[in-house]
């Protein structure tokens, strides 16, 4: 009754009204925390479950493939579901992506995704030997959630390795994978540096380095 | 004053003293410079040295220590690290951390009834390894340039002149029998045979398989040294180049 008698507009009190206010905007502040809390730590939930997807797929690849072309076809088809391809590119090349042309980054884009499969189907058999076992995971500054684990070698030859996957969480998109560290050592990040060493050192030439990928992965299917 | 005269003094003490004095000049020239590479050039003239060196003396030495039973290997590599315990203890004493000293003199004892072959002390005990280059960075004397040397191999001017101060002032160098004499003799070979043995795939790729071993190398050298930078100053907050990445993007 009291409460029906405060909601009737003509009746309440006007201390009321700076009191319903301040609660409005208690809720109005908090209410995105509260909403967004359980979203963010479904998101890294489901960032858990992407990396497990890909050593799933990985090791399934591992052990089912018939034929090279069967096991290029596999690799390629895993970079289209579980990494956004054309972004790993282009950090790969830094500030060259924007000083290139559209054919230079079609020839780029082909030829980088041509070593990306050679080195994964010539590395097939080391993932044998090797275990992923997953360890934590946590939001990290702009959009993204840091996967972390470990690799233990099967054969106890080796020291287990730590592992951290980079998941891109941008809103209203899919997750995808975005680079693994390994040891603190970002895999992209040597990409990129690699890459660019290779342009600078042609004076800004991004076909120089399309040149290099390209003669790489053939190297790589000459020697499997 | 009869000892600032002796031959000890003069040999070890002061030319560390003016290594320390290059390395704080070199150092603090490029305090909050992005890092770079200004002596690119030699650098990669440096790094095929190495690797031819690499070619004919350590990928076959440590393909053969690769060879020998897990126990050889293991004992190999636990000499080569005994022989950095020295150090360790004496960089310890100099950053004020006894504790870490007092477990590297004992290790060293205690391992040292083997020779350093055999780890007889529990993992837990093991003092944590650290060098002049980790004392320097206690004191604020920044990196300094990537520099890659002949032999040495990748570092920075700081870590270069670490790497001398600690063979000056390595404990064992002060001792004259014939046996320590071997000892210090037989572990720079042995350092880096069991480094190169022991990284083997892990180098053998970046050597084989890389588009550019030197720019690999490097970025690894840097990623690995920011890391440890972060893990000593943990109140500054680290660069992101992936958030940078997506600020280019938008």
């Amino acid at each position: 009754m009291i409460l029906m008698t405060l909601l009737k507009p003509n009746n309440r009190p006007r201390k009321w009204r700076g009191f319903l206010a301040g609660i409005f905007m208690v809720c109005a502040i908090t209410a995105p925390i509260t909403i967004t809390a359980p979203a963010q730590a479904q998101r890294v939930e489901e960032s858990v479950m992407l990396v497990d997807a890909l050593v799933a797929a990985i090791q399934d690849l591992t052990e089912n493939h018939a034929s090279a072309q069967e096991a290029y076809a596999k690799t390629d088809a895993i970079i289209n579901q579980f990494f956004d391809y054309e972004s790993i590119a282009r950090f790969c090349v830094g500030p060259y992506w924007r000083k290139a042309s559209a054919e230079q980054r079609a020839q780029y884009l082909a030829a980088f995704r041509k070593v990306l499969i050679a080195q994964t189907i010539n590395n097939l058999d080391n993932f044998n030997s090797i275990e992923y076992r997953h360890q934590s995971a946590n939001a990290k500054g702009k959009e993204w959630v840091i996967v972390n684990g470990i690799i233990i070698d099967k054969t106890a030859t080796n020291p287990q390795v730590a592992v951290a996957w980079r998941i891109r969480d941008k809103a209203g998109e899919p997750l995808y994978i975005f680079d693994l560290s390994i040891e603190n050592v970002s895999m992209l990040i040597t990409q990129r540096d690699e890459n660019t060493a290779i342009i600078r050192q042609n004076a800004g030439d991004l076909d120089a380095l399309i040149a290099r990928l390209n003669e790489q992965s053939q190297a790589i299917s000459t020697n499997n | 004053m009869q000892d600032l005269l002796s031959p000890i003094f003069a040999k070890r003490v002061v030319p560390l003293f003016l290594v320390i004095l290059l390395v704080g000049a070199c150092a603090n020239s490029d305090d909050g410079q992005a890092r770079g590479d200004p002596y690119e050039t030699f650098n990669r003239q440096a790094f095929g040295f190495n690797t031819k060196l690499d070619d004919v003396v350590l990928e076959p030495a440590a393909r053969a220590y690769l060879t020998t039973p897990a126990l050889a290997q293991t004992m190999l590599t636990n000499f080569a690290d005994w022989t950095t315990l020295p150090s360790t203890t004496a960089n310890s004493i100099f950053q004020g951390d006894i504790r870490n000293a007092g477990l590297g003199v004992l290790t060293f004892l205690v391992n040292g009834l083997t020779l350093g072959l055999a780890d007889l002390t529990e993992p837990q005990d093991d003092p944590v390894p650290t060098s002049f280059d980790d004392t320097m960075q206690k004191i604020n004397i920044g990196a300094g340039n990537y520099v890659v040397l002949p032999f040495l191999g990748s570092g920075t001017t700081r870590s270069h002149t670490a790497w001398v101060v600690d063979a000056i002032t390595n404990p064992l160098g002060f001792a004259s029998s014939p046996a320590v004499s071997a000892i210090r003799v037989a572990a720079p070979p042995a350092r880096a045979i069991t480094f190169r043995g022991n990284n083997y795939d892990w180098i053998n790729d970046v050597k084989y398989n890389a588009l550019d071993p030197y720019a690999r190398t490097r970025s690894i050298y840097f990623q690995s040294d920011d890391q440890q930078d972060n893990q000593t100053n943990q109140d500054e907050e680290s660069t992101d180049d992936f958030d940078d990445f997506i600020e280019a993007e938008q």
